[in-house]
Formats: C-alpha cells, sequence, structure tokens
C-alpha cells in the first residue's frame, strides 16, 4: 500500500531495530481498568466500512474493531494465529487446499451465529465485480481456484471455496502460495452477514454488522463516528465502553485539542506532522508519551528503464551513487533510516547493513557516479540533459525532500526540475507507461511478507500494463520473475528468504530501476489518560489494549 | 415583473447548464483516474480496469456528459466515489450546517461592518475614522485560515471559553468563531463601502435639508441617508450570502464544520468527480439564486426600480 500501513516482522533484525527505536507502547504499567470513552479527531471522513470495498488506514482503524476474519496477527506481533477459525488450517501436502475449522459459537452484533457459509458469501461478494471492490481480478485471491471463471461471468460462484459443513471451510488454489494466509487477515477477508447487506441494500457501507469487539452506534457524516462496545463479542472483551472518532479535525487543531484533553488520539493510523513531531518531542507532558515503530516502507526514485536516459543502465547506477539519503532522513526529523535495498525493515528479508555498491554513511559515491556517467558518454561537450523529478505533494515534507534531491544533482552538474503534482495526478502520470522519467515514489507493505514488496512493484506483470501501474520503472527481468514464482510456492522459510535476497541483488546490485533511499519510523502520540496504546506492526489502529482513566 | 422574473428564471436555467459543461470538462481534463483512487491506490491494474467500467469512466466523454445531465434533470447527481452514497443526500446532509454557518457570518459582517462604517462616515479624517480605517485593512488582509487558527488558539486553548472546532449539532458556543471569522473579513468591506457611498449620500441637497429642519442626526442617518444606502448594501449582502452558502471552504476546514466547503474539498482531493460536479452545480444555483432574489428585492427597497 503505498503510504499509511506499517509492519514489523517477527525476526531478529527487526526486533534489534525495533529495540533501537524507543518506545513502541505508553502507558502500560498501570493496571487495566474498564469503561470510559476514547476520543479520536480524524481529518477525513471514513471512506466506506465495508471490508470489501475500503483500501484505506482510516477505514480499515475502524473496521478492525468491528469486524473479524479466520485468523489474525497474535498481539502485537506479525505472527498469525486463528480469530474466527478454531485452530491454523490444515495444508495439504502439494500447499494447494487449506482446509479451515470455524470456531462453535461465535455470533454477528445482529445475534446470529457464524457459519462457513458466512464465509463463503463474504469472500464471493467480496470479489464480485458488482461489489467494485479493489481485489476483484487482483493477484492477491487470483490464485483461489475458480476466480477466473468467477469474474468473467462463466460462473455464479467461487469452486474453490467450499463450504464442508457449518464449521468447516476449505479454500483451494491453483497453486501454492505462502502469503495467502496473510491474505486471508488483511480486512478484505473479514466476514459479514448476508442479511446485514440485504437489509442495508446498497448502502451496507454506512450499516456495518460484524462481530468484532466493537459495533458502529452511529455515524454524522463529517461530524461523529461512535463504536460501542460489543456484550456479546466472542474474545477477550475490550476495556472501552465507548471510542468516538472526532471527524474533520486539522492534525494542528486536533493537538489543541489534545493539550486541552478534548482528544485522547490524533489520527493515529498516519505518522505525526514534522511541525507536531517538533513540538511534542520538546513537550514535558507529551514526550516522554510518543510511540515508535517501523513503518515497514521502502522510498525510492524510479527511474523509467523505458525513458531516455533512463533506458542506460549506466546512468541508472550513476544516479544511485548520488542521492545524500542522511540528509533526507534529516528533513524527516531523523525519523527514518537509511536503505539500499527493496525491502523494509524489519520485514522478513531485510538484509540490515545492505550495500551492494559501497556507498558513504551518507549513501553517495560522488566520484563514481561522475565516472560512470563520464563511462555512459556524457560530459563538458554532452551534458547530462535536465531531468524532471515528479513527486507527490502530500504533506508539509514533500517539497522539502524534493529539494534536497535537487541540490544532491546539483553537485554532479545535473539539473533537476521539481514536478509537484496532487496525489491523484501523480498516480495517474507515474502509472502511465513512457510518460514519466523520473519519480519521488514510496511503497508501505499490505502484509508482512517479502513477497508483497516485489509483486505489485518489480514483476514483468506490474510492468506490462497500460495504467495504473505500481511498477513505476516499468522495470521487466524475467529471471526475477522466475525467483519470485519459485519463492511464492517455496514452504521453506530459509530458502524462500534466500530467493528474495537474490531477487534483492538484481534489482539494487545489477539492473538499477530504482535508487532506494530510506525507511521511515512511525511516531505517534497519546494524552495522558491513555494507557496500553501501542503501534502495532500490521494494523493501523488496535482499540482492544487500550484503557483510559479519569475525563469523561 | 412576471416577465422579469421569468426571464431571469430561463437565463439562471441557461448559466446553470454552462456551469455543467464546465465543471464537466475541468472535472476531464484534470490528470488522475477516479477509480485508482476509489480501488486505492495499490489495488492491481486489472481490478482497477474493472471497477473502470463499473464506474462507467470507460465510455466515451460526450455519453458521459449526456447521461449526467439527463440525471441532473432527474435530480440525481451520481453516487459519490469517496463517501459511497448518492451525491444529492451527501449534499444536502450537509447543507444545514453551512446555511447556519453562512447566515451567521452574515449577520457578523452586518452587525460589525455597518456601526465602524457609519462612524467613520459621519466622523471623516477624525481619529474613529483612521481608527477604523486599520480595522478594515487588517480583517480584509487577515487570511481567513491564519484568522481562523488564531482564534482558536487563543479562544479555545490559551483563554478556553469556546469549543476547539467541531459542529456540536449546531450549538451557539460551536457557532461563534467559525461565524465570527468569516463575518470579520466581510465587515471590513462592509465597513469601507458603507463609509464611500455615505460620503457621497450625505451632502446632497435632502440631507441638508433634513439637518436644516431640525431633525436628529439619529434619524437623518437611519431614516434618510441609510436607505439610500441600501441598494449598494443588498447587492453585496446578496452576493456574501450566495457565496457563503455555496461552501465557505477555508472556514469550514479550520473549525472542522461539516458543512458541503469542506465535503468539496475532500471530493476534490479524492477526484470524487460526480461529487465535486454536484458541490459546484448546487452551489453555483444557491448564487445565481441569490443574485435573482437581490434583483427582485431592489423592487422593494427602491422605488425607483421597476421591472
Amino acid at each position: 500500500m503505498r503510504y499509511h500501513v506499517r509492519s514489523v516482522a517477527a525476526f531478529a533484525a527487526g526486533v534489534m531495530l525495533l529495540a533501537a527505536c524507543g518506545n513502541t507502547s505508553s502507558g502500560t504499567s498501570d493496571t487495566p481498568v474498564s469503561g470510559g470513552t476514547l476520543n479520536i479527531a480524524m481529518k477525513d471522513d471514513f471512506k466506506t466500512l465495508d471490508p470489501a470495498v475500503a483500501y484505506d488506514t482510516d477505514s480499515w482503524s475502524v473496521e478492525r474493531a468491528i469486524y473479524n476474519g479466520l485468523l489474525d496477527y497474535q498481539g502485537f506481533t506479525t505472527q498469525l494465529g486463528p480469530d474466527i477459525a478454531a485452530a491454523m488450517p490444515t495444508i495439504s501436502s502439494d500447499g494447494k487446499t487449506y482446509t479451515f475449522t470455524l470456531r462453535h459459537g461465535v455470533k454477528f452484533s445482529n445475534g446470529r451465529e457464524v457459519t462457513a457459509d458466512d464465509f463463503k458469501y463474504s469472500f464471493e461478494r467480496m470479489l464480485n465485480p458488482k461489489t467494485q471492490g479493489p481485489m476483484t481480478g487482483g493477484p492477491f485471491w487470483g490464485s483461489v481456484s475458480g476466480t477466473a471463471d468467477f469474474y468473467s461471468g462463466k460462473a455464479t460462484g467461487i469452486s474453490g471455496i467450499k463450504v464442508i459443513d457449518p464449521y468447516t471451510l476449505e479454500i483451494d488454489l491453483d497453486s501454492p502460495n505462502q502469503s495467502f494466509l496473510n491474505v486471508l487477515a488483511m480486512p478484505f477477508g473479514f466476514v459479514i452477514p448476508k442479511e446485514a447487506v440485504t437489509a442495508a441494500g446498497t448502502d451496507y457501507a454506512h450499516h456495518p454488522v460484524g462481530t468484532g469487539p466493537f459495533t458502529l452506534a452511529t455515524w454524522t457524516p463529517g461530524q461523529l463516528l461512535v463504536l460501542k462496545k460489543n456484550p456479546s463479542y466472542f474474545g477477550t472483551p475490550a476495556y472501552l465502553n465507548e471510542v468516538d472518532f472526532q471527524i474533520g479535525v486539522d492534525a494542528q487543531v486536533g493537538f489543541l485539542r489534545m493539550q486541552q484533553g478534548q482528544a485522547d488520539l490524533v489520527q493515529p493510523d498516519i505518522n505525526m506532522p514534522s511541525a507536531q513531531y517538533i513540538q511534542l518531542s520538546t513537550d514535558p507532558t507529551f514526550k516522554s508519551r510518543i510511540v515508535k515503530a517501523p513503518n515497514v516502507d521502502i522510498w525510492y526514485l524510479g527511474m523509467n528503464v523505458n525513458v531516455k536516459p533512463f533506458d542506460n543502465k549506466l546512468v541508472r547506477q550513476a544516479f544511485n551513487m548520488v542521492v545524500n539519503k542522511a540528509n533526507q532522513i534529516k528533513v524527516l526529523n531523523g525519523r527514518g533510516v537509511i536503505n539500499n535495498g527493496i525491502q523494509a525493515p524489519p520485514m522478513p528479508g531485510f538484509v540490515p547493513n545492505y550495500n551492494p555498491l559501497g556507498l558513504d554513511a551518507k549513501g553517495q559515491s560522488l566520484d563514481k557516479a561522475k565516472a560512470l556517467l563520464t563511462q555512459a558518454g556524457y560530459g563538458p561537450s554532452h551534458p547530462f540533459p535536465a531531468q524532471d523529478l515528479v513527486y507527490a505533494k502530500v504533506n508539509a515534507d514533500s517539497d522539502n525532500l524534493a529539494s534536497a534531491i535537487q541540490q544532491d544533482f546539483q553537485s554532479v552538474g545535473i539539473t533537476i526540475n521539481l514536478k509537484g503534482l496532487s496525489f491523484p495526478a501523480f498516480l495517474d502520470v507515474t502509472g502511465k507507461p513512457n510518460t514519466t522519467a523520473l519519480s519521488y515514489d514510496g511503497w508501505i507493505q499490505d502484509f508482512p511478507d517479502p513477497s508483497d514488496f516485489i509483486d505489485p512493484i518489480l514483476t514483468c506483470t506490474a510492468a506490462n500494463v497500460t495504467a495504473n501501474g505500481g511498477n513505476v520503472a516499468f522495470y521487466c527481468n524475467k529471471q526475477l520473475d522466475t525467483l519470485d514464482d519459485q519463492a511464492r510456492g517455496d514452504t521453506n522459510s530459509a530458502d524462500r528468504l534466500k530467493l528474495y535476497q537474490q531477487i534483492q541483488d538484481i534489482v539494487a546490485g545489477q539492473d538499477f530501476p530504482w535508487v532506494p533511499m530510506y525507511s521511515t519510523l512511525e511516531t505517534s502520540v497519546s494524552a495522558t489518560r491513555v494507557h496500553g496504546y501501542q503501534l502495532h506492526p500490521v494494523w493501523p489502529l488496535v482499540l482492544t489494549s487500550i484503557w483510559v482513566t479519569g475525563g469523561k | 415583473m412576471t416577465r422579469y422574473i421569468i426571464r431571469r428564471l430561463g437565463w439562471m436555467v441557461v448559466v446553470l447548464f454552462g456551469v455543467a459543461v464546465v465543471t464537466f470538462i475541468i472535472a476531464f481534463l484534470v490528470p488522475g483516474d477516479p477509480a485508482r483512487l476509489y480501488a486505492g491506490s495499490n489495488a492491481s491494474p486489472a481490478s482497477v480496469a474493472i471497477i473502470h467500467h463499473q464506474l462507467g469512466l470507460d465510455r466515451p466523454v460526450y455519453v458521459q456528459f449526456v447521461d449526467y445531465l439527463w440525471r441532473v434533470l432527474h435530480l440525481d447527481f451520481g453516487y459519490s466515489y469517496r463517501y459511497s452514497a448518492p451525491v444529492l443526500p451527501a449534499i444536502l446532509q450537509r447543507f444545514p450546517a453551512t446555511a447556519e454557518l453562512a447566515v451567521a457570518g452574515v449577520f457578523v459582517e452586518v452587525i460589525v461592518g455597518l456601526p465602524i462604517g457609519i462612524l467613520a462616515a459621519t466622523r471623516p479624517g477624525s481619529i474613529w475614522d483612521r481608527i477604523t480605517m486599520v480595522f478594515t485593512f487588517v480583517t480584509l488582509a487577515a487570511p481567513p485560515f491564519w484568522l481562523g487558527l488564531i482564534f482558536l488558539y487563543v479562544f479555545g486553548a490559551l483563554i478556553p471559553i469556546f469549543p476547539l472546532g467541531g459542529y456540536g449539532n449546531g450549538a451557539p458556543q460551536y457557532l461563534f468563531l467559525p461565524a465570527l471569522t468569516l463575518g470579520l473579513g466581510g465587515a471590513g468591506y462592509y465597513a469601507r463601502l458603507l463609509r464611500a457611498v455615505l460620503l457621497d449620500i450625505l451632502p446632497k441637497d435632502y440631507i441638508r435639508t433634513a439637518n436644516a429642519k431640525g431633525v436628529t442626526p439619529g434619524t437623518v442617518m437611519f431614516r434618510h441617508a441609510l436607505p439610500n444606502a441600501l441598494t449598494v448594501l443588498v447587492t453585496q449582502l446578496g452576493m456574501d450570502l450566495g457565496y457563503f452558502l455555496a461552501g465557505v471552504v477555508v472556514i469550514e476546514t479550520v473549525f472542522a464544520w461539516p458543512g458541503i466547503g469542506k465535503q468539496a474539498v475532500d471530493a476534490i482531493f479524492n477526484l470524487d468527480i460526480p461529487l465535486v460536479m454536484g458541490t459546484v452545480l448546487f452551489g453555483a444555483l444557491l448564487i445565481v439564486g441569490a443574485n435573482v432574489a437581490v434583483d427582485i428585492a431592489y423592487t422593494f427597497i427602491d422605488p425607483r426600480v421597476r421591472y
């Protein structure tokens, strides 16, 4: 996912990095107390609470509290475990058939018990083109048998999703897919009752019914969304009685509200704006309440390998030696780490201190870069053509980050013109082939599996599109695709990670479609009455660990 | 009169049609694929293509436009991608908040601007005139978002007597600061306008006659001078009200006021073309309607005006 979701993998280097990052939770020393209301200031209204449609962290923050799926991440780790499933699935020896047994007695908030039919209904509805959800036709669920016929209308149901009995669900894949359990844990896999969808007509997005620890009490568009504790929740009940999302509150006003005791969290699903981070880092009340965790993202310059001058590998390699990556992190107030690879810390497959080009501590090697440019035919008699750097103006830091890049290239005699665009326009021009030569891009995990940092943004499939591609470099290497296919089906974790490291070597040490730059650190803060607030490695917001003392 | 009103209403339809055409063209010229945003920025190209088709965005532009006009004529403004809801009910749901703020803003403009304008006009060149001049310059020059944030900080955080934004179901304490911010800029303008108009009226013969007859200054001002300045003021008021009703984007954003202005901004950033077009058309209807209402109001305010 571009911008927003974050992750931590349960893997040694990641844990070390996490420890180095500082607090990931706040106020955990008190004894939890039940009751009270948590007030959360949000800038934008929620797009939808239909799990088949929502693909943004704002919506997921609420959906995570209302719904459940077959599997979920255990506690604040990336370790998958059963949720509505009674246990982890049994997987056939060929890795293609998953059989789930459901818990008995799990009820929707309308009182009806969840059965395997509900999962089949929810999955088919989510993948039905008529639902207009983003998973239809996509790669995540594409390996489930029968999806192609379902999309094309040849079949009315998905043959690979089978209800064996009310408590047993079988899912058949066309080919083994090691990331499929993570796919199931995404919000698109949440279960909903058919009768609620029928009753809501075309407006299920505003009338969600789930099995989660909270239920939607009211939602006044543009003003307030209220969640109430679900008394019939099958899991450990939440401490909070109520969660109020105050909608439409700008971050600046939100932090004022927090200081006045009118808000407990401000837009917790995205990183704190720089201005507030600087201010609260020195505030005696709040500086100790700032929590941090890796964002599991990678920020890079994408160089379109089909467009001059980036069709020349020597130029791409030279560009990899020019950017002062340490300076980029400085612009972000130190909230990031240099990353010369394609996987983000602490994703499995991430190699700490990876440096295939032997760059210095700033991430540069300017003399080598100049030599490579000369080798590529550029010099005083044939100066390097000025390039447009296309970037998205998503926050106050965007312009500063791009300006820093401009200065870096000036030092090797290359003129960079900055072209800041709105996010929709940015997606449009970078997603079309032969349109954008150089862009400032970012990728954030959908789920904690290294495949998510390759399939959508570095494969030939992602490059061979006419529009809306995520592979902004339009880079295609068949060898990489073969290794990726091999890794997807490889059941041996160690071998699988080696394959992903080989892929990283091809991209960052051989073909250079990107200039990998850095991975960021998520920061958030809570009011003093809030306890147990933690950044989850995958979910944008987890409410069940939080309790409040005093106040409303 | 009736013929005039019918003619004006006819032109109103023409103007609205023009607005619909221009909005539609601009919406399609803006780079970006709504389906991509609707699907999520990392949805696969195949998913986006399916949604593109489902939303009817793969049809020729003229087909989409004719379809849009046909639906608008049936009061169907389409379906908002951003909010997963029909456009017109979404706008109407937010409109009462905007209307409340607009009326309150105009009220502030009048009750602050008029006395200051009168004060300045009756004592031209005095210290009062100079003070009011400073007031008008400051209120006109101060960007509303800055003024709003200052008010929020001072009266919401430093001296917490008003809430830090929000709607509070329209409670007066929530309305006060946004209405003040909205109205102050206009109040400065009204004070300047009224001063200029009154400076033109006050030397006239009928005012001098009234003064010579020994009519009290208050009566001269409110019975003789001010009514003659009303035409100009009402014109401006009508324009302001129409403009405010169409959504006060900055004020609504700063104060978390859930009106159609804030909704329009969200729609623009999310390329929610049906909602953008619906809001623009709705806003244009209000502005054009306010102009027609002002023109009709002239006949009641100024006996010289006849249609």
